[in-house]
């Protein structure tokens, strides 16, 4: 069974002639592996007979079955495994007696460690003491497999047994029940099984963890714009785009990293295709490293064709309603502007749109902005009081909180928020970012607790956010991209300072209230940049910051009326030295009558401490 | 000394180990049996760049992601990642060994040996291909060829064409180097085609000398080797050293490779990217095949572990295969199916591989005595960036900058250094020389010369040009001039000329320049006019810049104060002793600039010279002359010799006639200048208003008020204690041969001869991964021992087993003390010894860090940096969008974002 493999001296030509005077010592053996197991002819069979084709894929599986029973609202799917080990002439080894690893590759399968009996996993018809069909094979489940995917069988971990093996181990392994060897990387792959391409929402909809990562976390994303499942461009940030699935009413959205902006790509576009990693930055799902293909919106060259439809092929019967988010059936309109859209792969769409097109175009308007209740926003930053993973406070019970991580991505409406007044650089040793566990940390919990209105200066400057609250119910949501917001400045007309018992930048502005706030939901992890353990399963954050990133200035709504009498009171306070006295050392907004009603609110420990700006008496 | 001899003597001991190593066992192709499918390991690796030791760094969040962690620190090292590859391979069927190029550069070792230890520890790692990235060819083509011809892996250039250099014999690289090779994998043909890179390889045009490379076509050079080698090899692969957006251009329009690697941006696609690329169908229809793109860092930071399953092609698709059978299937035309890949990071916790460290082990020493690497020049409290955030000026390109026009004898109006000569962050800590050679690992030195004001504008127009292509991120750190990149402009001048058919290249600039603004209708708003036909305008010459507003920055005009607290103020009287002075230029009282004449206020315009505030966040806000630039007027201009030779395409420079050039290495001229800053201590004395006990609020013994202190002592104490576990890397020979070195100036090396070249440390790395043998070494000896025996792993020096009861017995055996003994064979260096066994030689090197710690803070400079914005810039913005937009049809764009992001992005 075993054949002895020919001796060649070297392998390039240049080696050879480099080692000639060494060739001699060049010593024979017989092969590299103890027991020749080269790889497996793997067989597997679909519980339903179904191995899928491109025409007819197979749904997404979402869960295993257990005991034949698949979870209610989910999708399962389960195969049988059977395998024999070859050696590499392709002859069957029997004496393979060892522990396989399977895996589906994408994908995952429910159990993925199983022993070989005699050289075969499962039962097979033997003709000439050699395997030829499996009869059965053994069960497993398989799920978050999409595209084409195949099953792995892999040598495993394997016992050794005699002295001479332990010798030929390069690297051993302790167990109580004995010594064992590093794997072989003998494979065998089953036949290829063809599930439904990728989606937005395969990427965001985690059915484990409602609020956790991706669980495609580390494969590569491949999206293409399909009928029922075309592709938009949301919002272009500094850093990437926002893209939307117009196919999905929720988990319906994706941030694309592209480090910097990405050129010619504008809101409204159509995305063709769009491929990447799949990564979690700071608790936000991403495409990293990404090659995109897009469809411009506007035109500039003319020449008219008329589309013809094509042949045959009927719109899906389901549209999302753009205002509601609901599914519902679509209308002819819909269906008639799916049919015209240009087909992506179209390299030569440089017309001026038809009007069947701009129809089309217009199908392709991303969907209204979902209104962000104060209730919503504060599921992702209110404890229950139990404690984390990290040993912090949990927030509340992440079931509940899937109301955002349903949106994240997408674009949505925060009404009537308040700006954050209070400013302090918690950047003590000016490195540019917070030390866990130190002073500088504690220094911004404190800025970062709801008591404050405050925000934490390193953060506003390295991450461009700023914190807000909703004025009804004081929910807390962080505004970003304050750079693509021409005009609107922050710090404008702030008080600044350094504080002389910390050493630290400080900052206090007039109350500012803004009507509306649109934009992207980002939601953010503070301090997670990229740690394993933040993505570990099971983890739960402490804290999220819900971020919202506007695409366009007139996101932005001020409350033109308040902020201008605000900003006259805050003047007039900081003229008043005894009050700009108590307000830089007791905090809150900075005007008479605020600071009165915020010393009300909060007792001061101090009983110096003023209870308002016309009770002279402030310790200096 | 350790002679050239004795190294050599080492080297000849690794070159038959890894012979032997090269030499497996093979097999004829025939044997296998391709139809129960064939999975081929690839461990990749690139980008190098002489990182063959371990190092310090700041991991990135995306470092992070992939699971390194700042604990096991340092990372890297090639005797690591030997461990790796060894172990891989020697549980892999059939593997290979790739590495994408960039091996030169990039640390002091490669300053010293010109590359000699790195091909060496490369024939070690059995590697079997191997691509020239564009560094290779850093110290020259004559040393490139000397370090190859030394290889004993095949080394790769498909997109070269060599010819004779010159007024040089033809150095014959050509004959070291190939297009592919098919590495037989234990029966399976691998097929690698090499592509070398191109983007970066300015020098072998602009620079001293023709390198002799005549750069071939992509696409036309990988797919006529496909077709050479498709009947020859079972599995086609492309290593290169192109870069993301190439590698990515290459796949989608040939048809045939199974799985790309690719280096050169320093990044890890993990996972690998999946490009569809050009097959067609019998019937002429898109039928594309997915191939793994895969890149797997730079510095050795990790190992790029990938696995494919490949099968028969006619089993993948069957239907094309449908009536043939036998050898017309083609049973060995293998297709890659599916895949896996893992980039491994090499840390601390990784066990170095005892043969190839202890090979490396006295080029290291040498190191360390010839540059005196750990010598700390100064501390930096907090990192100072290569990139700045916004992309241009960075606290390092400044600080350097600026002492580049400001030395001694050179005093020049402006200067400029390529940002891409700065190679990495200086990090939070101490700096030593190791760290600055890090930074700065090209030996370029600091020259001066003379520029018109209009040459000065070609030269930053052409680095606009330049930075265009690159995220609009700055290619130069500047000082003593501010302006803008307008790289709006330069994007659309560039799209107009490719328009009508230029290829665009900036020097033949000017009759394209010409061409354009004559013949486009509307005329372009970017043309301007520089000489005018009224009688035919048809004949106008016509100009165009990139580069806008420039100013240079004269000396300081902040008003004298009486109160010396308070604000700055402007007085532009200051400026008085400028030539650009003019009387009738003055600021009105809210600093605006006015001019006057015969008590008119008019335009302002006429005032070349203003007084205008300078924000530095470091160094608090000023007000300085600003001065236009003025295009006949001559500023001297000081640079590195690398440009002022036309290097990254600086041509202009190249046949200025008044170059000087000093000599002085930059990185001297750095390290001067950190020196002159005054230390973390005397800062925070000032900073306080004195010390306590002279009135002040200063506390030397409590420095927590004063963070840069504090974090110096923490840092530095960190700093020394690691350097006393790398003490103990070395085994009894090497203390020998070190001790011979320092005091008997090389003499009575025999003594050494004989002693146990293996550490006890060595032995538990060899067996386990490291850091259980870190924990268990570095207490106390006896302690060690004792553990050592219970785990039957004490072995005297012939290697039995001894018990761990010896240990009693033998009190202090196998302890600092017994071996200190052994390596002072005479008498009265045997005195040294004693004590030594008590507290163990670790422990009291770390009870000494803290002293030094003290000592160093109180001394050295706190390296603190400026940051005052002086180059602006004006990103390419939508306009007149057309047709469709594809990221992979621009293969600069990703290379671009990379760089805007700070990513180590390439060159």
């Amino acid at each position: 069974m075993m054949k002895k493999y020919t001796l060649q001296s070297c392998l390039a030509l240049a080696a050879c002639m480099a080692l000639a005077p060494m060739a001699l010592s060049c010593v024979e053996k017989e092969s590299k592996h103890v027991y020749g197991v080269h790889a497996f002819i793997v067989k597997t069979m679909p519980e339903n007979g179904d191995y899928g084709s491109v025409f007819s894929p197979l749904k997404y599986p979402t869960a295993f079955s257990k005991d034949g029973v698949c979870p209610s609202g989910e999708t399962c799917f389960d195969i049988s495994v059977g395998a024999y080990a070859v050696d590499i002439e392709g002859n069957f080894l029997p004496e393979y007696n060892d522990t396989v690893t399977l895996s589906a590759e994408p994908g995952k399968v429910s159990s993925s460690e199983v022993t070989f009996v005699n050289g075969l996993l499962g039962q097979w018809e033997m003709v000439d003491g050699k395997p030829t069909k499996l009869i059965e094979g053994q069960k497993v489940g398989i799920r978050f497999t999409h595209g084409n995917v195949r099953i792995w069988v892999e040598d495993s971990m394997r016992k050794l047994k005699t002295a001479t093996e332990y010798g030929l181990c390069f690297n051993d392994r302790e167990t109580e029940d004995g010594v064992y060897c590093e794997p072989t990387l003998a494979t065998g792959v089953s036949e290829e099984y063809v599930f439904e391409p990728q989606t937005v929402k395969m990427i965001q909809y985690n059915p484990e963890q409602k609020d956790g990562p991706s669980p495609l976390l580390k494969e590569y994303g491949q999206l293409k714009a399909r009928k029922g499942h075309d592709l938009v461009v949301t919002n272009v940030v500094s850093t990437g785009f926002y893209i939307t699935d117009l196919g999905d009413p929720d988990y319906n959205s994706l941030f694309i990293f592209t480090y910097s902006q990405p050129g010619r790509v504008e809101i409204g576009d159509r995305v063709c295709e769009v491929s990447g990693g799949i990564a979690e930055f700071t608790g936000m799902t991403q495409l990293q490293f990404p090659s995109w293909g897009i469809q411009n919106k506007e035109r500039s060259t003319a020449e008219d064709i008329d589309p013809a439809p094509e042949d045959g092929e009927q719109g899906v019967g389901s549209c999302v309603d753009k205002e509601t988010g609901i599914i519902r059936d679509c209308t002819e309109e819909e269906l008639e502007a799916m049919n015209a859209i240009v087909d992506c792969s179209d390299q030569f769409f440089d017309h001026e749109l038809t009007k069947a097109e701009k129809k089309a175009f217009a199908y392709l308007d991303p969907p209204a902005p979902r209104i962000l209740s104060s209730d919503i926003l504060k599921l992702n930053n209110v404890s229950d009081g139990s404690t984390g993973s990290d040993g912090n406070k949990l927030r509340t019970n992440p079931d509940q909180t899937n109301a955002l991580e349903r949106l994240e991505g997408a674009v949505v409406t925060v009404q009537d928020i308040r700006l954050s007044t209070d400013f302090v650089n918690c950047d003590d040793n000016g490195n540019g970012k917070i030390e866990s566990n130190s002073e500088e940390a504690d220094c911004r919990t404190d800025c970062q607790s709801n008591s404050t209105r405050c925000t934490e200066i390193s953060n506003l400057e390295s991450y461009d956010q700023w914190k807000a609250w909703t004025i009804e119910g004081e929910a807390e949501v962080s505004v970003a991209s304050s750079s693509l917001i021409a005009g609107f400045d922050i710090t404008k007309g702030c008080l600044s300072w350094i504080d002389p018992v910390t050493n630290r930048r400080m900052m206090r502005c007039p109350e500012r209230h803004l009507k509306r706030l649109t934009g992207n939901l980002k939601q953010v992890l503070p301090g997670c940049s990229g740690s394993r353990f933040c993505y570990s399963s099971g983890f739960r954050p402490s804290m999220i910051m819900t971020v919202i990133e506007p695409r366009l200035s007139t996101d932005l709504i001020m409350d033109e009326e308040f902020n201008a009498e605000s900003e006259k009171a805050f003047e007039e306070c900081v003229n008043d030295k005894e009050c700009l006295a108590a307000c830089k050392e007791y905090g809150g907004a900075c005007t008479c009558d605020k600071f009165e009603e915020y010393r009300r609110k909060v007792p001061s420990k101090d009983p110096n401490a003023p209870t308002s700006c016309l009770n002279r008496a402030v310790a200096q | 000394m350790i002679t050239t001899k004795k190294l050599m003597g080492l080297w000849g001991v690794l070159m038959l180990t890894a012979s032997l190593a090269s030499c497996t066992t093979e097999m004829e192709t025939d044997d296998i049996d391709f139809e129960s499918g064939i999975r081929l390991t690839v461990i990749h690796t690139g980008d190098i760049h002489s990182r063959l030791l371990p190092y310090d760094m700041d991991l990135m969040a995306t470092d992070e992601r992939i699971g390194m962690t700042q604990a096991n620190e340092p990372f890297g090292g090639i005797a690591r990642a030997a461990t790796v590859i060894r172990k891989i391979r020697a549980q892999a069927q059939h593997s290979v060994h790739v590495d994408s190029g960039d091996v030169f550069q990039g640390a002091p070792i490669f300053n010293e040996y010109n590359g000699e230890v790195e091909i060496y520890a490369l024939n070690y790692l059995g590697m079997d291909a191997f691509i020239i990235g564009n560094h290779e060819f850093d110290h020259g083509v004559s040393n490139l060829y000397d370090k190859l011809s030394k290889a004993q892996f095949t080394i790769l250039a498909a997109n070269y064409q060599w010819k004779p250099t010159q007024g040089n014999d033809m150095l014959p690289l050509r004959d070291v180097a190939r297009p592919y090779t098919v590495i037989n994998a234990d029966g399976v043909k691998v097929a690698v085609i090499g592509m070398a890179n191109y983007s970066s390889m300015s020098s072998s045009t602009y620079g001293d000398n023709s390198l002799g490379i005549t750069v071939l076509e992509n696409i036309q050079v990988v797919q006529s080797y496909i077709n050479l080698l498709k009947n020859d090899a079972n599995i086609l692969t492309m290593v290169t050293h192109l870069g993301l957006g190439e590698d990515e251009d290459v796949i989608r329009k040939t048809e045939g490779l199974d799985v790309v690697f690719g280096g050169h941006l320093h990044v890890v696609l993990n996972p690998p990217k999946i490009i569809p690329d050009g097959r067609v169908d019998f019937d002429g229809e898109p039928d594309p095949k997915m191939v793994p793109l895969v890149h797997s860092g730079a510095f050795m930071k990790y190992v790029g572990h990938f696995d494919g399953v490949f099968y028969p092609d006619y089993q993948v698709r069957p239907k094309l295969y449908a009536g043939m059978n036998g050898d017309a299937l083609r049973p060995w035309d293998l297709t890659l199916v599916t895949h896996k890949y893992t980039p491994i990071p090499i840390e601390s916790n990784i066990a170095e591989d005892a043969e190839l460290a202890h090979l490396m082990a006295p080029y290291e020493r040498e190191l360390a005595r010839r540059l005196n690497l750990r010598h700390i020049v100064g501390y930096a409290p907090q990192t100072l960036k290569r990139f700045g955030t916004g992309g241009h000026d960075s606290p390092l390109g400044n600080f350097l900058a600026d002492l580049m026009i400001m030395r001694q004898r050179v005093e020049a109006d402006f200067g400029a250094t390529n940002s891409l000569g700065i190679r990495t962050d200086v990090n939070q800590g101490p700096v030593t020389n190791d760290q600055l050679y890090n930074v700065f690992p090209f030996p370029n030195s600091l020259s001066s010369m003379y520029l018109s004001g209009t040459e000065v504008w070609t030269l930053l127009d052409y680095n606009t040009y330049r930075s265009m292509n690159r995220g609009c991120q700055s290619q130069l750190q500047v000082a003593g001039v501010r302006y803008t990149l307008d790289c709006h402009t330069a994007k659309r001048v560039v799209d107009d000329y490719l328009d009508i058919g230029y290829l665009f290249e900036y020097q033949y600039r000017t009759d394209a320049y010409n061409e354009i603004c004559r013949k486009k209708t509307p005329r372009p708003s970017y043309c301007r006019i520089s000489w005018e036909d009224k009688s035919n305008p048809a004949n106008n010459i016509y100009d165009v810049h990139f580069a806008k507003d420039i100013k240079f920055v004269r000396s300081s005009c902040n008003m004298d104060k009486t109160d010396p607290t308070a604000e700055n103020k402007p007085d532009i009287t200051k400026c008085k002793n400028l030539n650009a002075y003019d009387e009738k230029c003055w600021h009105d009282e809210n600093g605006n600039i006015k001019y006057k004449e015969d008590g008119v206020t008019i335009d302002d315009s006429a005032c070349i010279l203003r007084c205008e505030q300078i924000a530095d966040t470091e160094l608090g806000n000023y007000y300085a002359c600003i001065e236009s630039m003025q295009p006949q007027w001559v500023y001297k201009f000081a640079t590195n010799d690398y440009m002022s030779h036309g290097g990254s395409g600086f041509s202009s420079l190249k046949y200025n006639t008044t170059q000087k050039n000093t000599g002085v290495a930059l990185r001297e001229v750095l390290i001067d200048g950190i020196e002159k800053q005054r230390s973390c201590y005397d800062r925070c004395i000032e900073d306080a208003g004195g010390l306590i006990s002279e009135g002040g609020r200063f506390d030397p013994d409590n420095p927590g008020t004063c963070k840069r202190l504090q974090n110096c002592k923490d840092d530095t104490k960190k700093f020394e204690t690691r350097w006393c576990k790398q003490l103990y890397k070395y085994s009894e020979q090497e203390v020998c041969l070190a001790n011979l070195d320092t005091e008997l100036d090389g003499t009575g090396a025999s003594q050494c001869v004989g002693l146990d070249k293996t550490t006890d440390y060595d032995l538990c790395l060899r067996q386990k991964y490291g850091i259980y043998c870190n924990d268990k070494f570095f207490t106390n000896e006896i302690e060690a021992c004792y553990v050592m025996g219970e785990l039957g792993m004490l072995t005297d020096k012939t290697g039995a087993i001894v018990e761990g009861d010896q240990c009693k017995d033998k009190e202090n055996s196998g302890s600092v003390y017994s071996r200190c003994v052994d390596s002072f064979i005479t008498d009265q260096k045997y005195a040294k010894c004693v004590g030594l066994g008590i507290e163990s030689e670790y422990d009291a090197c770390v009870r000494q860090a803290s002293v030094t710690a003290e000592n160093i803070c109180k001394d050295v400079a706190c390296f603190i940096a400026s940051t005052d914005g002086r180059q602006n810039s004006e990103r390419p913005r939508n306009e007149n969008l057309e047709d469709s937009v594809n990221s992979f049809s621009n293969g600069a764009a990703i290379m671009e974002a990379l760089q805007a992001a700070g990513y180590d992005a390439c060159y």
